[in-house]
């Protein structure tokens, strides 16, 4: 490390920096190729991820907690965006899906900020959706999602 | 003592850097440790702070022939890693059964994926070490393809090498973050301290206590003891709707 980073975390009383936000704006965001073909993989579907954290016994370690999924929205805090990604899961659920993993994206939420139940749509049931609908990737309006 | 397999789908991801540091994490844990690297053209001593000069003792060398590191003792196993003679081997030296005070650690090259398929099932964890990066997440279907259902349950990831100051790192992150669940048991930020104490012929800890990488690295040891002295077939509990 360089004397001046030491120095500076010395004096912040602090052992590493950390990265904290780098926000994209909504209107940026973009579902990578690659990403959506492999979602579109049902191979993928192969593995398990497991009990949701607080039962499954990764799910008490520091680096589970700070690995656990954020699946769950935060509406407002995507600069550009006021309602929540998932109140339109039927339209674009690609990007709403994405829009998601900006919020997973962010640093570990603070303690406080427990998780809240998992939202209805998830990349599994994206990836079911996909594998049935033979790769149509966008589906068809009103076939998916709630409404 | 229960077996870690460290293999991933991509070489150059981490996976001996997340082993060497598994192994100091189980050891400072009070582990009785040894790792095996199975890689013919190796660098497992560097994360020690050893010399590539030095040359590792093979699995069956005998005691006084030992590289203690800290208390972990590092191995080679020289043969085809398909060797048949590998598994019984383990077997007999007691590396297959559960326990946490003795853990075998395997850096598996990420070439030897057939091996790895071979060994997954008599390990009590997998730990794969991905990058966020798009080839590596590319690999992932064939991956998970050739490992079925039942190899993968015993799974874990890593995502290493994590710049979250890029975009397509975060996305990529963000990716096995969906994708894994409560298999993905760490992130470990790229940090310029790991080569650097390599070159320093120092162990991290030492040249760089206050590593990211370290910080990091070390959350990932405690993350699998349960694996350790689990028999179930699956140390992480699967989701309701598969264990029905
Ligand atoms: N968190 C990190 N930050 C910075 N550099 C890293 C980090 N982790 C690993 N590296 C560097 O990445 C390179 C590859 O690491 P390593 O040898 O552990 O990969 P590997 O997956 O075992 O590769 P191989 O498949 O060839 O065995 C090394 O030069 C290592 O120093
Ligand atoms: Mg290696």
């Amino acid at each position: 490390m360089r004397i001046d980073a030491r120095n500076l975390l010395d004096r912040l009383g602090r052992s590493d920096f950390a990265y904290r936000e780098f926000e994209d704006r909504f209107t940026d965001l973009e579902l990578w190729p690659i990403l959506e073909s492999l979602l579109r993989d049902p191979r993928l579907q192969a593995l398990d991820p497991g009990t949701p954290q607080g039962n499954g016994p990764g799910a008490s370690s520091p680096a589970a907690e700070r690995a656990q999924p954020s699946i769950t929205p935060h509406p407002g805090t995507l600069s550009g965006t006021s309602a929540s990604p998932l109140t339109k899961p039927a339209e674009e659920p690609l990007k709403v899906l994405f829009s998601r993993y900006e919020q997973g994206a962010q640093p570990a939420l603070p303690a406080e900020e427990a998780p809240a139940p998992p939202p209805p749509q998830d990349i599994r049931g994206l990836l079911r959706r996909l594998s049935q609908s033979g790769g149509d990737a966008r589906g068809k309006p009103g076939e998916q999602g709630e409404n | 003592m229960p077996m870690v397999l460290c293999h991933a789908p991509k070489g150059g991801t981490g996976t001996t850097f997340v082993a060497a540091h598994l192994a100091m994490g189980l050891a400072a844990e009070g582990a009785d440790v040894t790792v095996l690297t199975m890689a013919a053209r190796d660098t497992m001593a560097l994360h020690f702070g050893l010399s590539q000069a030095i040359s590792l003792p093979s699995l069956t060398a005998p005691a006084d022939e030992a590289v203690l590191v800290g208390g972990i003792n590092l191995r080679y196993w020289h043969r085809s890693a398909e060797d048949a003679d590998l598994l019984p081997m383990l077997n007999d030296l007691g590396y297959l059964t559960p326990g946490k005070d003795r853990v075998l650690v395997v850096d598996m090259p990420s070439g030897e994926f057939r091996a790895a398929l071979r060994l997954v099932e008599h390990a009590c964890a997998h730990l794969c070490t991905l990058t966020a990066q798009p080839d590596t997440l590319a690999l992932l279907p064939q991956m998970f393809g050739e490992t079925g259902s039942e190899g993968l349950l015993r799974t874990a990831f890593v995502i290493n090498a994590l710049d979250e100051t890029r975009r397509l790192s975060r996305h990529g992150a963000a990716f096995v973050r969906e994708l894994a669940g409560q298999r993905l048991i760490g992130r470990i930020r790229l940090d310029e301290a790991v080569p650097e104490a390599m070159a320093m012929l120092q162990p991290l800890s030492r040249y760089a206590p206050a590593s990211a990488a370290l910080h990091d690295a070390r959350a990932i040891s405690g993350a699998i003891l349960p694996a350790l002295e689990s028999t179930a077939a699956s140390w992480i509990a699967p989701t309701a709707s598969r264990a029905a």
